[in-house]
C-alpha cells in the first residue's frame, strides 16, 4: 500500500464523522459557504477524462482533472507523483504530516485522492515554475494533494494557475519555506462551476513570502481558505488578494495568519468586488501569539459591491496573545464606488459596464504592480483571461 | 420564607425576607408572579419563556459553559426592605453605601430621579416634581405593570424578545428593573439614575427595563451598577429595552462596577424610529465575566446610534463588549467607539455585527474598536462582523490591539513622571472619547476609579 492509499484509506473513516461546520459564522449566518453545493459533485469512481486543454501560461507542471498529465524537467526542481513519493522515507513522512483533516469536505478530499504531487526546489530555477490545474467534467469532485517546500536559502517564483470550467476543483496545497529562503507567489483560480482551495504556507526564520492571489467565482461556489504560519523569528509574510464574484456565486476567502516568530511580520490584504447578485465574504484571522515577541500583524478587507443584489461582508478577526506579542490592527471596509467619480465617469461618456471594466481593470492592475519582474509575464497572460470572465465580454 | 444570606466577608449580614431559589421549574415562576401579584398575561409570557429557556441551546461562543449553577442560586431574593422616597429611612448600612457612590449628593445636585434596587427589588424610588409635572413616569417595573398594563404589554419582551437562552431566562424570572415613560414633545434635561446593587453572594439578579420615549422627547438615563466583594459568587442578566419614537433623543450610560464576585449578563437593545437618536455609553471596570453587546434596530429613516464603550479587564476576568445595529431603513447611521484595556492576565473581547439591510440606502456605519495590552499576561481579541446586503451603504471597521504606546511613555518619563504615573496618564488618555461622553460628574468619579484601579493594579 502507497502513501496516497494510506492517506485514502485514513480518510474514508473520517468521512461520515465529520460535519462540513460545527460552529455557527455569525450571529446571523450559519454557514457563509452553502456547503450542500459540495454535495452535488460525485466522488470521481472512475479516473476522470483527459479533455484538450487551453490556458494561457505553458505549465512546467499540468494537472488536468486533478490527475497529473504533464511534468517538465527544470534545474533545481525535484518533482514526485503518487507512488514515487513512497521511496523516500524523508518525503514520504512529508506528505503524510501535511494531510490534515478538520472537517467532511478534506475527509472527502483526501478519501478521492486523485494525484498526490511532491516539488521539492532546492537551488534557484532559471525561470518560474509554473503549475496549472484544469477542470472539465461535469458533475465530479477532483482532489488533488500538493506539497511545495523551498529549501533554505533558496528563491524561488511560482505561479499556480487553475481554472475550472466544469466540476469540483478539490485543491489541498501544503507549503513551507526554509530559513532565510524567499519565495514569491503568483495564485490565480478561477471558477466557472465550484472550487475548494486550501493553501498552507508556513515561514521559518528570516524567510520571506510574497503572495499575490486572484481568486473569481462565476460558478456556484468558491471556498478559498489560506492558512499562514509565520513561525521563524524575522519571518515575514506580505499578501495581497482580489477576489471577483459575479452572477449568483458564492465567494468566501478565508485567510489565517498566524505569527509566532520572534519580530514576525505577517500583512494580508484583500480587495474584493461583488458584481450583480453574488455574494462575497472575506474572512480574516490574525493572531499574534505568545511567542511572537515584537511581531506586527496587518490584516485588511475591503469590499465594492458593485451589484443591484449582491452581498459583502467582511469579518476582519484579531487575537493578541500576549502584551509582548507586538501589535496587530486590521481594518475592513465594504463601501460602493463614490458617486462623485462614477458621475465623472458616466459625463465623459462611459457606461455604466464599461465603467465596471475600467474599476476592475484598474484593481488588478494594481494588484499586478506589486509582483515582482519574474512574475510579471505570466501575471499579464492569466489577467487577460481573468478580466474577460471578469467583464462579461466573450468567452474566451 | 425567611432566610438569611450572608452578604459580605467581614460577617455583615443582611436579611432577605423572602428568598426562591431550587431547580428552575414553572413553580418556580409562579411563585414569583404570585409575590408580586401580577396579572395572568404576564404569568403566561413567564411560562412561555420558560419553554423557550429550556429549548435554546447554550450560546457556544460564551466561554462559561458549566459556571452558571442556576440551582445554587436565589433567583428571586426581595430584601428586608421597604420601598422608600427619602435615604433618611434606608436602613443605616445601606444608606452608607449609597452615600459612599454618593447617590444621595448627585441627586441634589444633578438628576431628576433616582430609583435604586437591591437584588431583586427597588427600594427608593424619587421623581422630582417638576419632571414629574411634565407627565414623565419613573417607577419600578412591578408597578408600571399594573398601573399600565397597556404599555407594557405592548413593549415589554418585544424590543428584545426572548430569542435566546439569558433573555428567555431574564423574561421568566425578571424582577424589579425601572419603567420610564416620556411623553411626546418632552425635554428631560437632567439624567434619571437607576441604581443597582446585589448585597449578597449567590443570588441571581434579573432585572427588567424598559424605556419608551415618545415623539421629539429626550431623555438620558444612568444606569450604576455595584457590588461589594462577595464570599461567592452572584449572577447578574438584564434586559434594558428602549423604543425611541420619531424625532427623539435616548442616552443610555451604564457605569458598572462591580465587584469580582459578580458574573454579568447585560443585554440592552433599542429600537429607532424616523429621525431618532439612541446612545450608549457603557464603562465595564468589575466583574468576573461580563458580556454586554447593546443592540439597536435602526427602522426607521434617518435614525442614528453612537455606541462608546469601555472594557477593563484585570487579573483573572474576562470581559466582553460589542455591538449589534441593525440597518433597516435609508440614510440610517451608527458610529461605534469601544476600547478595551487587559492587565494582569485578563482578556479583553470586542465581538460586533453590523448588518445593513437591502433597501438600506445610503446608511452608513464607521467601528473602531482598539484593545491595549497591558503586560505579557493579558490578551485582547476582536471578532467584529459586518454584512452589507446594500450596495449603496458604506461600513467601515477599524482596529488596534498591542501594547502602550511605547513613545509616549518614555516622553512622560522625561518630563519626570514615574513608570506607574506615565501608564495610568496614557491609559486614561486612551479613554478620553469616552470619558468626554459622561456628564461631568460622573466623567470625574469614573477617572478617579480608572486610576485607582490602574494604580492599584500595576503596583
Amino acid at each position: 500500500m502507497n502513501v496516497v492509499d494510506r492517506i485514502k484509506g485514513r480518510a474514508r473513516a473520517l468521512v461520515d464523522a465529520l460535519p462540513y461546520q460545527e460552529l455557527r459564522d455569525s450571529p446571523t449566518i450559519r454557514h457563509y459557504t452553502d456547503w450542500n453545493t459540495y454535495e452535488r459533485y460525485n466522488d470521481p469512481i472512475v479516473i476522470p477524462p483527459r479533455v484538450n486543454v487551453v490556458i494561457p501560461i505553458a505549465p512546467d507542471i499540468l494537472i488536468v482533472n486533478g490527475v497529473l498529465a504533464e511534468r517538465k524537467a527544470i534545474s533545481g526542481i525535484e518533482v514526485l507523483a503518487n507512488g514515487d513519493i513512497d521511496e523516500r522515507d524523508f518525503i514520504r513522512t512529508r506528505v503524510e504530516e501535511s494531510t490534515r483533516i478538520s472537517n467532511r469536505l478534506q475527509a472527502r478530499h483526501f478519501a478521492n485522492l486523485l494525484s498526490c504531487i511532491y516539488v521539492r526546489i532546492f537551488e534557484k530555477p532559471p525561470r518560474p515554475l509554473r503549475m496549472a490545474f484544469y477542470y472539465d467534467n461535469p458533475g465530479v469532485l477532483m482532489p488533488t494533494h500538493l506539497v511545495l517546500d523551498v529549501e533554505r536559502n533558496v528563491e524561488a517564483y511560482i505561479t499556480l494557475y487553475g481554472l475550472v470550467r466544469s466540476g469540483c476543483m478539490s485543491l489541498t496545497i501544503d507549503s513551507k519555506a526554509g530559513d532565510g529562503s524567499r519565495m514569491d507567489v503568483m495564485a490565480a483560480f478561477i471558477a466557472e462551476d465550484s472550487a475548494y482551495t486550501l493553501l498552507s504556507i508556513r515561514a521559518d526564520d528570516n524567510s520571506c513570502v510574497n503572495m499575490a492571489v486572484i481568486g473569481i467565482s462565476k460558478g456556484s461556489s468558491m471556498f478559498h481558505m489560506e492558512e499562514y504560519y509565520v513561525l521563524g523569528s524575522n519571518a515575514m509574510l506580505n499578501r495581497n488578494a482580489l477576489c471577483i464574484s459575479l452572477e449568483k456565486s458564492r465567494l468566501h476567502e478565508v485567510t489565517e495568519v498566524r505569527c509566532r516568530g520572534r519580530d514576525a511580520k505577517g500583512k494580508s490584504k484583500s480587495f474584493g468586488i461583488v458584481l450583480d447578485e453574488s455574494f462575497l465574504v472575506i474572512e480574516k484571522n490574525g493572531v499574534a501569539e505568545r511567542s511572537a515577541y515584537n511581531a506586527s500583524l496587518n490584516v485588511e478587507g475591503r469590499v465594492l459591491p458593485l451589484g443591484k443584489r449582491c452581498v459583502g461582508i467582511c469579518v476582519p478577526k484579531i487575537d493578541v496573545e500576549s502584551g509582548i506579542a507586538g501589535t496587530a490592527r486590521h481594518s475592513s471596509a465594504i463601501a460602493p464606488l463614490e458617486e462623485d467619480k462614477l458621475a465623472y465617469l458616466r459625463l465623459k461618456g462611459f457606461t455604466e459596464e464599461e465603467v465596471r471594466q475600467l474599476i476592475i481593470y484598474d484593481v488588478m492592475d494594481r494588484l499586478g504592480d506589486l509582483l515582482c519582474e519574474t512574475l510579471k509575464g505570466d501575471y499579464l497572460a492569466i489577467r487577460d483571461l481573468a478580466l474577460q470572465l471578469a467583464t462579461k465580454q466573450t468567452k474566451p | 420564607m425567611r432566610i438569611e444570606i450572608e452578604s459580605s466577608p467581614n460577617g455583615n449580614r443582611r436579611e432577605c425576607e423572602v428568598v426562591i431559589r431550587g431547580r428552575l421549574s414553572r413553580d418556580i415562576v409562579e411563585e414569583i408572579s404570585k409575590l408580586k401579584g401580577e396579572p395572568d398575561w404576564m404569568l403566561r409570557l413567564r411560562l412561555r419563556a420558560l419553554e423557550l429557556f429550556e429549548r435554546h441551546p447554550w450560546p457556544k461562543w460564551l466561554p462559561l459553559k458549566g459556571e452558571i449553577d442556576l440551582e445554587s442560586l436565589a433567583v428571586y431574593a426581595r430584601p428586608n426592605v421597604e420601598k422608600v422616597k427619602s435615604w433618611d429611612e434606608l436602613p443605616p448600612d445601606l444608606k452608607r453605601q449609597f452615600e459612599s457612590l454618593k447617590i444621595p449628593e448627585l441627586e441634589a445636585k444633578a438628576l431628576a430621579g433616582v430609583l435604586t434596587q437591591v437584588d431583586s427589588e427597588i427600594i427608593y424610588e424619587k421623581l422630582k416634581k417638576e419632571f414629574e409635572r411634565l407627565g414623565i413616569s419613573a417607577m419600578s417595573m412591578d408597578e408600571a405593570v399594573k398601573r399600565y398594563p397597556d404599555l407594557v404589554k405592548r413593549y415589554f419582551a418585544r424590543v428584545l424578545p426572548p430569542e435566546y437562552k439569558f433573555a428567555a431566562l431574564n423574561v421568566a424570572l425578571w424582577s424589579g428593573g425601572v419603567f420610564i415613560y416620556v411623553p411626546p414633545n418632552v425635554k428631560v434635561d437632567l439624567p434619571l439614575e437607576f441604581v443597582l446593587f446585589i448585597s449578597a453572594a449567590n443570588i441571581g439578579q434579573f432585572e427588567h427595563s424598559l424605556v419608551i420615549v415618545d415623539e421629539n422627547s429626550s431623555v438620558n438615563l444612568i444606569l450604576a451598577c455595584t457590588a461589594p466583594v462577595l464570599k461567592g459568587e452572584s449572577i447578574h442578566v438584564g434586559v434594558t429595552e428602549i423604543y425611541a419614537h420619531k424625532g427623539s433623543r435616548v442616552k443610555i450610560i451604564g457605569i458598572k462596577n462591580w465587584s469580582e464576585n459578580i458574573i454579568y449578563l447585560g443585554n440592552a437593545r433599542a429600537i429607532a424610529e424616523d429621525n431618532a437618536k439612541v446612545e450608549f455609553v457603557v464603562g465595564m471596570l468589575g466583574a468576573r465575566f461580563s458580556a454586554e453587546y447593546p443592540s439597536v434596530v435602526l427602522r426607521g429613516r434617518g435614525s442614528s446610534t453612537n455606541i462608546f464603550s469601555v472594557v477593563f479587564s484585570s487579573g483573572n476576568t474576562w470581559k466582553e463588549e460589542g455591538v449589534k445595529i441593525f440597518h433597516s431603513a435609508p440614510e440610517t447611521r451608527s458610529y461605534v467607539i469601544s476600547k478595551g484595556v487587559a492587565m494582569n492576565g485578563g482578556t479583553a473581547v470586542y465581538r460586533g455585527t453590523i448588518y445593513i439591510t437591502r433597501g438600506s440606502k445610503h446608511a452608513t456605519s464607521h467601528v473602531v474598536c482598539d484593545s491595549l495590552i497591558l503586560d505579557e499576561k493579558s490578551r485582547a481579541i476582536s471578532i467584529p462582523h459586518e454584512q452589507v446586503l446594500e450596495e449603496t451603504a458604506v461600513a467601515t471597521h477599524e482596529a488596534y490591539a498591542g501594547r502602550i504606546n511605547e513613545e509616549a511613555l518614555a516622553y512622560l518619563r522625561m518630563k519626570g513622571l514615574n513608570e506607574e504615573e506615565a501608564k495610568s496618564l496614557v491609559t486614561l488618555g486612551y479613554f478620553e472619547d469616552i470619558l468626554s461622553n459622561l456628564p461631568f460628574e460622573y466623567a470625574s468619579l469614573f477617572k478617579r476609579v480608572l486610576e485607582l484601579k490602574i494604580k492599584g493594579e500595576s503596583a
